[in-house]
């Protein structure tokens, strides 16, 4: 809870206390983040673990097409890539009851000039909607027809010579390659006439007041006023939607604005105009709601997922981000002086790790101040919006092999959203790597957030010379990091008992995606909403001048991109080329 | 030890309002600011070289550029599932 401060104090001060009582388990915001994180990823998984989809027992058969494809031909055939795309439907949140549990809890969708589209649409529209894709859907569904007959008739002649013949296999894979791109196409283009009407205002009413109660509970239980926290929210939760409707333009959602900048922005501009109203700042509880989205992170968290690309995939991601990290903070401390330790390892982590989820976690490991982690997301967005366009562009200059720009791509654009855009702009193996490469580097936050957690309380909380004793650092931890850390440990465990296919089905796509990943975004709009309520732009003077987070972003990210080229073209051409060339 | 939350000067409460303008006046010169940089930055960026291309490649996949994590994005959940059936079921090369 907030106390008094006073004019020019920081945000947060370590003050002796020398004790822990069991009363903090319930007293304490860190455990009770924890707790009401646990009590979502618990309900998570008593929703979705027994009711595994439907289709969930042809997996084995579809296994096996694969390997009997494979040890048929010397190239991926239309029945390999058939099999390989119909396991992929095979999602736990494809059922029905998911489906609801999303409408439920999903954001407000896309708009461009009207956003009132994005909560509600008619079924007028809706048809009008459809009826403006079916053309260009029946047009990609013909081509996509043609092009498989060709790949059918391509790999025929190639089973002909009992595949023997290397021309007629290069051909066969070559016409499998164009089928692939134009069922990619037909498969865009049905997205856009599978449009249904919708009134999401119900919807999120509905979660408006059960968020309410759920963190309103959480209060009471440390002690608060319930009454006091409940008619605050509604406004932080009203900011939030609009925080996402800034996200959902068609216009900002391309240049990769999300809604922590805008939840910022219009906190920031309710803040610094006509003021927060005195009755609502109960509820603007930036860590309260950060702290219990980090908890639902640490359950995506998969550890298992760093083997998702094999060993070049952990060197690059692995390798080239910690060396960035560390050496993108020395420089900070030792040569530019930045102005705050806090800021320096926030703008270092967010550059070299993944962006805004990076910041957010590290930001909190170190207890950095709002405005620091305000500053380090502006800069990530505005550098990942030049990057998404320049790096592809760059690599088609140079001409790099579309594996090696996947990895290149996937590496150093900070946000995992804009890496996507880029490798999709670059190729479909582009994408698929430079999405993968950010998945496992994704996993980096985990590490990073408990290492900068203890490393803080162990070193930088200190004064100069002092030997700190691990029940000092116990005190000093932020607890919240336990939750995050166990949160991870928990459901690698489960990921890795249940098999991979299984828990790709139920945990990657039930549990977390269909379920607390919407609600840890929900939560990281109401932090955000509540930083800008909160936020005076005169807070951010101290930090601009000299330009020092700028050059610090700059220096980070030019050595990250010269060493991940490197360490990705010697790790997947010239160490493991045989895994480049089965991809 | 213990670590105390210490806020900042509560907004409407301790930021004072502007000095010229008045406050609801400025409120609403903020949000057109903010209309302003949607509809016009947002599409003066377009113009920049490779940009349009850029927008149509994430338009026709429909893509969620501001993506935070690998769970916001469906690309991650394809690719990765993919390589994994390259890397678990190769094809034999002869």
């Amino acid at each position: 809870m907030a106390e008094k401060k006073n004019p020019g104090e920081p945000d947060y001060v370590v003050i002796d206390s020398g004790k822990t009582t069991i009363k903090d388990l319930y007293t304490k915001e860190d455990w009770m983040a924890i707790w009401m994180g646990f009590a979502i990823l618990i309900v998570g998984l008593i929703i979705f673990l027994p009711r595994q989809p439907e289709k969930i027992q042809e997996l084995p058969k579809l296994n096996e097409t694969l390997k009997a494809e494979a040890a048929r031909a010397p190239f991926k055939t239309i029945a390999w890539h058939k099999a390989s795309s119909e396991k992929k439907g095979i999602r736990a949140t494809g059922e029905a009851y998911a489906k609801t549990l999303k409408s439920f809890l999903s954001a407000p969708g896309d708009w461009q000039s009207n956003p009132l589209d994005a909560l509600y649409l008619s079924e007028t529209d809706a048809e009008a909607k459809n009826a403006a894709g079916k053309e260009a859907f029946d047009k990609a569904k013909a081509v996509e027809e043609v092009a498989l007959e060709q790949a059918k008739a391509a790999e025929k002649a190639a089973a002909g010579a009992s595949f023997q013949d290397q021309g007629l296999n290069a051909a066969a894979e070559q016409a499998i390659t164009a089928w692939l791109a134009a069922k990619e196409k037909a498969s865009s283009a049905k997205k856009k006439i599978g449009v249904k009407p919708m009134n999401r205002f119900p919807y999120l009413a509905g979660l408006a007041l059960a968020l309410a109660i759920f963190f309103g509970l959480g209060k009471a239980i440390m002690g608060e006023s319930f009454g006091r926290f409940l008619p605050g929210f509604f406004v932080v939760f009203l900011l939030a939607i609009l925080a996402y409707l800034g996200e959902t333009q068609a216009l900002m959602k391309t240049w990769g604005f999300g809604f922590p900048l805008w939840a910022i922005v219009f906190g920031m501009l309710i803040s610094n105009t006509v003021g927060t109203p005195k009755w609502v700042m109960p509820a603007v509880q930036t860590e309260y709601y950060i702290k219990t989205g980090l908890v639902l992170l640490g359950a995506e968290i998969l550890f298992n997922k760093i083997l998702a690309i094999g060993k070049p995939g952990i060197f690059v991601a692995w390798v080239c981000t910690p060396i960035t990290l560390i050496l993108t903070y020395w420089f900070g401390q030792n040569i530019i002086r930045m102005p705050s330790k806090t800021l320096n390892i926030t703008i270092s982590a967010d550059m070299s790790v993944c962006g805004v989820s990076a910041a957010i976690a590290t930001a909190a490991a170190c207890r950095a101040k709002k405005e620091e982690l305000t500053l380090a997301i502006g800069l990530s967005m505005v550098f990942t919006a030049v990057c998404m366009v320049a790096q592809p562009a760059f690599a088609k200059l140079v001409g790099l092999p579309q594996i090696l720009a996947g990895a290149w791509m996937g590496s150093t654009i900070d946000a995992t959203g804009a890496v996507a855009a880029a490798g999709a702009f670059y190729g479909d193996k582009a994408l698929y790597v430079a999405a993968t490469i950010k998945m496992i580097q994704n996993v980096l936050i985990g590490v990073t957030a408990f290492g900068v957690a203890v490393y803080w309380c162990a070193r930088v909380e200190c004064a100069p010379g002092q030997q700190v004793s691990w029940w000092e650092v116990w005190f000093r931890f932020p607890k919240f990091v336990i939750g995050f850390v166990v949160a991870s440990i928990a459901f690698t465990l489960l990921d890795q008992s249940m098999g991979k296919d299984l828990s790709t089905a139920v945990l990657d796509h039930g549990v977390l995606r269909g379920f607390t990943k919407l609600l840890r975004e929900w939560f990281f709009a109401l932090a955000f909403t509540s930083i800008g309520l909160e936020t005076n732009f005169q807070e951010f003077k101290p930090y601009l001048r000299g330009g020092k987070p700028i050059t610090l972003y700059v220096f980070g990210q030019s050595f990250q991109l010269c060493l991940t080229l490197l360490v990705g073209w010697i790790m997947f051409y010239k160490i493991f080329p045989e895994i480049t060339a089965g991809l | 030890m213990k670590v105390a939350d210490r806020s900042s000067p509560l907004p409407g409460c301790g930021f004072p309002p502007q000095p010229g303008l008045g406050p609801w006046l400025q409120l609403l010169v903020g949000f057109f600011l903010i209309l302003g940089f949607i509809f016009g930055v947002g599409s003066a960026l377009r113009l920049l070289p490779g940009a349009r291309r850029m927008a149509a490649v994430i338009e026709e996949r429909e893509l969620r550029a501001t993506a935070i994590y690998y769970t916001d994005l469906e690309e991650s959940a394809t690719g990765s599932e993919y390589i994994r059936d390259c890397l678990d079921y190769p094809p034999g090369r002869r």
